[in-house]
């Protein structure tokens, strides 16, 4: 990585560790890649339901529509807005929040053994009173034969917000086994560990992990409809016993 | 991701976080001059050639040149690339190490015509 980049992700994780604030997974909650093409709009919907948790968490839905544009090779920005039910979102159900979310790459696929990049999310809930959310971290992709493999780790803080909590830490894994595109199969991880300074006993922490499916389909010249889903089993007791989530993207 | 509360603090926002939010500029990386390069051309919405041979096991830079005068985008499932092709221009990607093995490409926006393959060997 080249000098400014590294001294920017350092400051990125100097100003995380501070204090803040406490986040939990949503049930559309997705994994992040570092597939960007400059240039290509994209629509796209997140949803996801979750079933009670071991702890007595409830049961919840969400759902996420958003927009995207890549503006370079590297950037790609999308704003979306987020609505969850009474039980799963923190404003009561409806609109929960707004988000603005930019993913980057810090260099060309395969450039290096692993592709890096990083992400900064911000985003408003809808009950000012939890002021403002915050997430960030390093992603990671790489090919090996046909299996691509995601990784990435997430630190989320609050600003300015009544919660309060030690900045949280979570990770989000993928395998996909890359072979027809209309449909391939792999797996997702997506995992809440608590504090990133002092993790979550195992009953506390929220992991979740399951087979996906993934393909794209081609409508038109130019214009694209990829997906995503998977079925997530909690193998903690704070994470939702099942998770169902997808996300579609009109590519274009 | 969806924010509860947990208890009261208040909060206030450090400078660092503007370095933070700096993440979201795109941050440089040019292509090796380095690596070995092999040459495709966008002409008459065809490929030319359509076929390119590159050595088994090794990285290469494919340059594509779009010498048409509308935009190309090359895309190669098998090669997991994906890339706008501007009119009168160039760009490059970086493709393998590759199995041996025929992996297809075409230009997405003229998928009739452009069709091409990698092939190592």
């Amino acid at each position: 990585m080249r000098r400014p980049a590294a001294l920017l992700l350092l400051a990125l994780l100097f100003a995380l560790l501070g204090s803040a604030g406490a986040a939990r997974a949503d049930p559309n909650d997705y994994v992040l890649t570092l597939d960007i093409v400059g240039g290509e709009h994209e629509i796209e919907t997140k949803l996801g339901a979750a079933a009670r948790a071991r702890d007595g968490t409830p049961a919840g839905e969400a759902a996420a529509l958003g927009v995207g544009y890549g503006v370079g090779d590297r950037w790609f920005t999308e704003a979306y807005v987020q609505f969850a039910n009474a039980s799963a979102g923190a404003t009561g159900g409806g609109l929960d929040a707004c988000s603005w979310e930019n993913v980057v790459r810090f260099s060309e696929p395969g450039q290096w053994p692993v592709d890096l990049g990083a992400m900064v999310e911000i985003e408003r809930p809808r009950a000012g009173s939890q002021g403002w959310s915050i997430t960030a971290g390093p992603l990671l992709q790489t090919d090996l034969g046909q299996v691509q493999l995601n990784a990435n780790v997430l630190l989320t803080r609050i600003v300015d917000g009544q919660p309060f909590e030690a900045t949280q830490l979570s990770y989000q894994f993928q395998l996909r086994y890359r072979s027809d595109a209309a449909l391939e199969w792999g797996m997702q991880a997506l995992g809440d560990l608590g504090a990133w300074n002092h993790w979550g006993r195992p009953d506390g922490q929220a992991q979740r992990l399951g087979p996906a499916l993934f393909g794209s389909h081609r409508l038109a010249p130019g214009r694209d409809l990829n997906y995503n889903a998977a079925l997530l089993m909690g193998i903690t007791p704070g994470a939702a016993r099942a998770t169902v989530r997808a996300q579609i993207e009109y590519e274009f | 991701m969806t924010t509860f509360p947990t208890r009261a603090r208040r909060h206030w926002l450090r400078p660092p976080w503007l370095g933070a939010c700096l993440l979201v500029l795109p941050i440089a990386a040019p292509l090796g001059a380095d690596e070995p390069s092999v040459s495709v051309k966008i002409h008459n919405h065809r490929f030319v050639p359509e076929e390119l041979e590159i050595p088994a096991g090794e990285k290469r830079i494919l340059v594509i040149e779009n010498q048409d005068s509308t935009v190309e985008e090359f895309e190669s499932h098998a090669l997991h690339r994906e890339k706008i092709v501007p009119p009168q221009s160039k760009v490059s990607l970086y493709i393998g190490p590759l199995k041996p093995g025929r992996y297809e490409f075409f230009g997405e926006l003229n998928a009739v015509t452009a069709k091409g393959a990698v092939v190592a060997k």
